[in-house]
């Protein structure tokens, strides 16, 4: 939404979107509906999955609006909201039974820490990288996504995903660990 | 429920059928949306896999007083809502007051505007 | 591991951690169906939003999404150069209720516009659109300016950072608007001018 060459403050286009102003929440998607969707998309590997994520992320704020008390924090609201589905992403992909028979099933064992040597055997560095990562807890792959690609500090991190920057340093410790480990020989 | 008819009771579905066109071409009337009845209704027919994709009209419905009509439109900005009601309003009057000899009783109408384009 | 090869692990780890995020880049054709759904749903879900009860002047009564009568308000208050329309509270009153409307709304305005006005200017108006756009009268508009914005910038003065040099200015249209921030008036006369 602009007028001119000036886009609209983010505090009047949460004010207006929850009273119902469609072109002021259009104005919201466009702003981060592609930052949503290269987020999930890292986190969690598969774009239909990472779609329905951001999907349901701004419909949901659509929603909800209300319940956000500062507008000024939207971005911070609607990126706690779309890590908490990818983080129940994983959860549910974790929680299937492992598919033994479908080499391409990469990562969806039942315990979550899946033996890396287990699964197909990766030609490159990348792809091997992208199994390393699976085998991070869903708390740890979110937070180190939002940490290392996203590019937030410790604090942003904290304040996104409602947790403590001691939760946070922890997880991103824990994370490199398995990457460091995972990726020897590799880099 | 509907009450029991007497044999020439009011034709609710003819008079559905007569009104809504007259309704859509009201200038400053874009398009009508499905009352809560109709969406009820197609989520049924859908839940039984009947087709249920009938255009939106005006619904029209006998009552112990006399006939309700609920309308809900989309507009233009081409003219004044307040403009569009009353013409509304008078369209559905007339044509429930000609197409019945009998008198129809009460007439309700239930018009509510869903959107306005600018 | 010597500090050189560990350096070196660092360096080829990057590098591939900038390779896989390169490999998420949306394409944003591909992403257009996504943004089609998504305001598809919205439309949809606003169609069921809360409605104003209102009366014509020839005694019709009939309801509107209240979101279409905001967004009439909200044209008219954006209209005025340096205005920004955030919340638009409108209320049915009158005999019978909802032959008028109470309005009360907050605005946002560009730093160094005088703020008494401009408020007169929004009532005008807002007043006159509601009349030709809506054909119910307001009785009172009452006007609150609760944040400015800096010309060339995207945040509001309470917003996250503003440009650096631009806070002087944006501080001293604050004061003004705290000074003059409320404005009620009457726009009955000016409807009654046709």
């Amino acid at each position: 939404m602009t007028r001119g060459d000036e886009r609209f403050d983010i505090v009047t286009l949460v004010v207006r979107a929850r009273e119902g102003d469609i072109v002021a929440f259009e104005s919201l998607v466009d702003e981060y509906e592609r930052k949503l969707l290269r987020f999930a998309w890292r986190t969690l590997g598969d774009r239909q999955d990472a779609e329905d994520v951001v999907q349901d992320t701004l419909v949901q704020a659509w929603k909800s609006l209300d319940a956000l008390a500062e507008p000024a924090a939207f971005g911070t609201w609607i990126y706690r909201m779309a890590s908490n589905r990818c983080t129940d992403v994983l959860r549910r992909r974790m929680s299937r039974p492992s598919d033994a028979s479908d080499p391409d099933d990469l990562g969806h064992h039942s315990d979550g820490a899946a033996s890396v040597e287990r699964s197909v055997e990766a030609r490159t560095a990348l792809e091997h990288f992208t199994q390393v990562l699976q085998t991070l807890s869903s708390e740890q792959r979110v937070t180190w996504v939002l940490h290392q690609m996203e590019g937030l500090s410790y604090a942003e991190v904290a304040a996104t995903l409602g947790v403590s920057e001691g939760s946070v340093r922890g997880r991103i410790h824990r994370a490199r660990l398995a990457i460091a480990e995972g990726m020897e020989g590799w880099v | 429920m509907t009450e029991p008819k007497a044999p020439e009771a009011f034709d609710e579905a003819a008079a559905s059928l007569r009104m809504t066109p007259a309704v859509l071409a009201v200038p400053g009337v874009t398009g009508l949306s499905p009352g809560l009845r109709d969406l009820v209704a197609t989520a049924a027919a859908r839940v039984m896999r009947r087709e249920g994709g009938e255009p939106p009209s005006v619904d029209v419905r006998t009552t112990r007083e006399g006939v309700h009509v609920r309308v809900d439109a989309h507009l233009d900005a081409s003219r004044s809502v307040s403009g569009v009601v009353d013409d509304l309003f008078e369209i559905i009057a007339r044509d429930l007051q000609d197409a019945d000899l009998r008198s129809v009783g009460d007439i309700d109408i239930d018009l509510r505007i869903v959107s306005r384009s600018s | 591991m010597s500090d050189e090869t560990s350096k070196e692990t660092d360096a080829h780890l990057r590098a591939v951690i900038e390779e896989y995020m390169g490999s998420f880049e949306p394409d944003p054709a591909e992403s257009a169906g996504l943004r089609d759904r998504i305001l598809r749903i919205v439309r949809e879900d606003a169609s069921l939003a809360p409605s104003t009860r209102l009366t014509t002047e020839r005694g019709n009564a009939f309801r509107i999404s209240t979101a279409t009568v905001r967004g009439i308000i909200r044209d008219a208050v954006d209209s005025v150069d340096g205005i920004r329309a955030r919340s638009v509270n409108p209320k049915p009153v009158g005999d019978p209720e909802g032959s008028a409307v109470e309005v009360v709304l907050t605005v946002a305005m560009r730093a160094g516009i005088s703020f008494a006005p401009t408020a007169e200017a929004v009532r005008r108006r807002v007043a006159e659109s509601l009349i030709g756009e809506l054909g119910i009268p307001a009785t009172s508009i009452d006007i609150t300016a609760e944040d400015v914005f800096v010309p060339g910038g995207d945040e509001g003065a309470t917003g996250a950072a503003g440009a650096a040099g631009a806070e002087d200015a944006a501080g001293a249209a604050t004061e003004e608007a705290e000074g003059v921030a409320r404005a009620e008036g009457v726009a009955t006369e000016e409807a009654d001018d046709d």
